[in-house]
């Protein structure tokens, strides 16, 4: 599983692997959650959200985007649920998951566009 | 066997070329599968005089299983083509020619060709796509039609396409593997083309000054100043943007008036980060891309340079 952070348009974005722990939380968490009709996410230039991406068939689903209190999950056959992210809770809890392994000024402004600094 | 016309001529036969090579067969024809949006069931009206395509068939379904595709398939290119990888798959067609296991049917009769079919085809190729854009007309690049940031030094040509975001949109992989750089070329390359690197020079810093560099290194010509001749169609008129120490960012113009743009892997959009129509990419909201570099134009010869390192 590798979790990317959606934020560049010309080079590409920042990709690391997510395993182990962190992977089950993310399962965890994302088992919690509620279906929603409202919301979509986010588009234009600067930061848009994080997406996970799942190669192996360990997790039923291959794709994961997390934006904008919305998190669209997607399966291999092409399917797509729609759950709800109140308060970009889950949005949070990745990026602190993914912050070290960015570069000190991305991370920061990746915090400030969640508002959480 | 696959059998392949290269549809060309109106007077003399066509020239005709048989595949019997098995595994090469089976490559080709998931080339064409991949591609099937380019494909036709046949020759489209109206294709007129040149060289208009290929026609691609089979003779037995054996080999077809798994590709979806008919006993016979059209491959158009130039001014017909759908999508702008249709003569790259052309070349791939030709390319067949010179390969084990592929035989060509002479019509020993007639004059021969000015070269050797595969190179007399190239270049009738080359020069059918250069050809492509002639039916948009070729606009000249006047001071105050467009937004500029000099005055003009000569009056350049350009291209504009119509606007059309479904081509890289509408399939995941060319919407998550194509960027910016990409959209603005016209260009399709699946590995986030990166500026500078298809000529061996990539950017060394996200500034205005080095990602201008690194873009020009792959071909991009300076906007009044690097005017290209018609063998560079399609000549795009592009803009770059640059977040210092961040991203950069291009947009390319296009025939409805407007700008259209990638932002990374998302889908091509007309809007700004206002959700305002894009009508100069030098006033739009463009969020943390607050340094405005200039316009280029995009050519020919860069847009077969372009690459990038995956996706």
């Amino acid at each position: 599983m590798e979790i990317e952070v959606d934020l560049y348009s010309g080079r590409p974005n920042p990709r690391l692997p997510l395993g182990g722990e962190a992977a089950a939380e993310l399962v965890r968490r994302l088992a919690a959650l509620s279906s929603t009709a409202h919301g979509s996410p986010a588009t234009g230039l600067g930061y848009r959200g994080i997406r996970i991406v799942n190669e192996s068939d360990e997790h039923p689903f291959a794709e994961v985007v997390v934006s904008r209190g919305v998190v669209v999950v997607r399966d291999r056959q092409g399917g797509e649920r729609r759950l709800g992210d109140p308060d970009r809770a889950l949005e949070s809890w990745l990026v602190d998951v993914v912050a070290a392994g960015l570069e000190p000024d991305t991370a920061r402004y990746v915090r400030e566009e969640l508002g959480s600094v | 066997m696959l059998r392949i016309a290269a549809d060309l001529f109106s007077g003399r036969p066509n020239p005709v070329w048989t595949v019997d090579d098995e595994a090469r067969v089976r490559e080709t024809l998931r080339a064409l599968s991949q591609e099937e949006s380019l494909l036709t069931e046949d020759v489209p009206p109206n294709s007129g005089l040149g060289f208009r395509g290929f026609r691609i068939q089979l003779f037995s379904d054996e080999l077809a299983q798994g590709f979806e595709l008919g006993s016979s398939v059209y491959l158009p290119v130039g001014r017909e083509s759908r999508g702008p990888r249709s003569d790259e798959l052309g070349e791939r067609l030709i390319g067949l020619l010179g390969q084990e296991g592929t035989s060509v049917r002479m019509q020993d009769e007639l004059p021969p060709l000015e070269a050797p079919l595969q190179q007399f085809l190239t270049t009738e190729l080359d020069y059918s796509a250069s050809q492509s854009f002639t039916a948009a007309a070729s606009v000249p690049d006047i001071a105050g039609e467009q937004p500029e940031e000099a005055a003009p030094q000569a009056t350049c040509f350009y291209e504009h396409a119509p606007y059309n975001p479904g081509f890289w949109n509408n399939d995941s992989t060319v919407r998550w593997c194509n960027n910016c750089y990409n959209y603005a070329s016209n260009w399709r390359t699946d590995n986030f083309a990166q500026p500078g690197l298809g000529c061996g020079s990539v950017y060394q810093a996200l500034r205005c000054d080095e990602v201008t560099r690194a873009a020009r290194c792959d071909g991009v010509g300076r906007r009044y100043i690097d005017c290209f001749p018609d063998p560079e169609k399609p000549r795009w008129l592009i803009a770059l943007v640059v977040g210092p120490g961040y991203d950069y960012h291009w947009y390319r113009y296009v025939s409805d008036g407007f700008w259209g743009h990638k932002p990374g892997a998302t889908a091509v959009t007309n809007l700004d980060n206002s959700n305002v129509v894009i009508k100069d990419p030098k006033t739009a909201n463009r969020g943390r891309y607050t340094d405005f570099c200039g316009y280029f134009y995009s050519c020919r010869t860069q847009q077969r340079r372009i690459r990038g390192y995956g996706c």
